[in-house]
C-alpha cells in the first residue's frame, strides 16, 4: 500500500504542477491522484498515532466485497465495541475471519487523544 | 454540425420521443444506484459520527468515574459519572457494555487536563482487570453439576459446585446464569474455575471465567 500510495503521490505533484503551468485539463488527473494517494497513505500516517493498547468485542463481520489477490482471499469489515463506542474496522485482512469471530475479545490500538482514530492490532 | 444545433436536434429529438427519454431517465437513475447512492448514504452516518469526534489537547488522564444516574433506552444508555470534580452525561451505545451497569458502579474514564468535559471511557479495561484478578484468585469453584433451567430463559444454566481457598473449604454454592452454547462446552463436571466472591450483608456474589 505505501508502495502504490508513494507512487500516486507523485502522480498528484506532477498533476498539481501541471494545471498550473501546461494546462487546466490536468485537474481531474491531480483531484483522482491525490485522492488515491490520500487513500492508500492515511491509514498508515494515522496508524502511528495509535500507541495505546485496549480491547475490543468483535459484534459482527462481514466480507466487503473487496478482495486481495483473487476470489478466494475477500477482505472483510468488523463492527467493534472499544472503549465507549462501537466502530466499523474496514478492509481487515482474508485471515481474520479465520482466527476471530462474534463475540471474540481482540486488542484495539487507539490514539489517546483522539479516541475515534483506531485499528484492530490484527497480524 | 454547429454545437448549438446538435443540442437543438437532441432536445427536439427527447421532446418527440418521451419514452426514449424515460428511458434513458431510468437509466442514469439505475446507474446512480452503483455510481453515487453508495457514497451519497455514508453521508448520514458519518455526520452522526461526528458527535463522537473530539481532540484532547494533551495526554488524557486516567481517573475512577461512579456512575450517578443511569437512563436505559432503545440503543443507548445514558450515564451520568463523576469522575475527578468533573461530572458528564454519557450516551453509550448498549452493544459496547459488557455487563449490566448500575448506579454507583465505577468505570474507567480518561480526561483532558485542560478540558475535562472532553473525556471517554474504557469499558472493556475494566473488565480486563476484572478478568486477570479472577484468574489470578487464590478461591476456586469445582463445578459439580449443570443443569438448563430454560423454564427461566433461554440459555439459562444452573451452576452447582463448591467453593475451596482462602476461607472456603467445599462450602456449597450454585447459581443461575445465561450461556452460550460454545461457552457450554468447557463446563463439564470437576472443572475448575478461578473466581471472585464478594459478600455482603446478606448475599454473596461469584464473578469466574469460564474462558481461560
Amino acid at each position: 500500500m505505501k508502495t502504490y500510495g508513494l507512487i500516486t503521490l507523485t502522480l498528484a505533484l506532477y498533476s498539481l504542477y501541471a494545471s498550473i503551468f501546461v494546462g487546466i485539463g490536468w485537474i481531474p488527473g491531480c483531484l483522482i491522484t491525490s485522492y488515491l494517494s490520500w487513500k492508500f497513505l492515511s491509514a498508515q500516517y494515522f496508524e502511528k498515532e495509535c500507541s495505546i493498547v485496549t480491547k475490543g468485542r468483535v459484534l459482527d463481520i462481514k466480507a466487503n466485497g473487496t478482495f486481495l489477490g483473487g476470489k478466494h482471499q475477500p477482505l472483510h469489515n468488523a463492527i467493534i465495541a472499544y472503549l465507549d463506542r462501537v466502530k466499523e474496522f474496514k478492509d481487515l485482512p482474508p485471515n481474520f475471519i479465520h482466527d476471530v469471530s462474534p463475540g471474540d475479545v481482540i486488542e484495539i490500538k487507539y490514539n489517546a487523544k483522539k479516541p475515534h482514530i483506531a485499528f484492530v492490532n490484527f497480524l | 454540425m454547429p454545437e448549438s444545433i446538435q443540442i437543438h436536434g437532441y432536445i427536439n429529438y427527447m421532446t418527440k420521443a418521451p419514452s426514449a427519454f424515460f428511458g434513458a431517465f431510468i437509466g442514469i437513475f439505475a446507474a446512480s444506484f452503483f455510481a453515487f447512492t453508495p457514497t451519497v448514504m455514508k453521508f448520514p452516518g458519518y455526520i452522526l459520527s461526528l458527535k463522537d469526534r473530539f481532540k484532547l489537547s494533551s495526554d488524557p488522564i486516567k481517573s475512577t468515574g461512579r456512575i450517578i444516574s443511569k437512563k436505559v433506552n432503545h440503543s443507548n444508555t445514558n450515564l451520568v459519572i463523576q469522575y475527578s470534580v468533573h461530572q458528564k452525561e454519557f450516551s453509550v451505545d448498549n452493544r459496547v457494555l459488557t455487563k449490566p451497569l448500575s448506579i454507583d458502579d465505577e468505570v474507567t474514564v480518561f480526561y483532558d487536563p485542560n478540558s475535562p468535559q472532553l473525556a471517554y471511557i474504557d469499558f472493556h479495561l475494566e473488565s480486563e482487570e476484572l478478568a486477570l484478578n479472577i484468574k489470578e484468585s487464590k478461591t476456586l469453584f469445582k463445578l459439580l453439576d449443570i443443569t438448563p433451567r430454560f423454564d427461566l430463559s433461554p440459555n439459562s444454566f444452573e451452576l452447582t459446585g463448591e467453593l475451596y481457598g482462602e476461607k472456603y473449604n467445599k462450602q456449597k454454592s450454585s447459581f443461575i446464569h445465561s450461556f452460550q452454547s460454545n461457552d457450554i462446552e468447557d463446563l463439564v463436571p470437576g472443572k475448575l474455575l478461578p473466581c471472585l466472591i464478594t459478600k455482603t450483608e446478606d448475599s454473596f456474589s461469584i464473578q469466574l471465567s469460564i474462558n481461560q
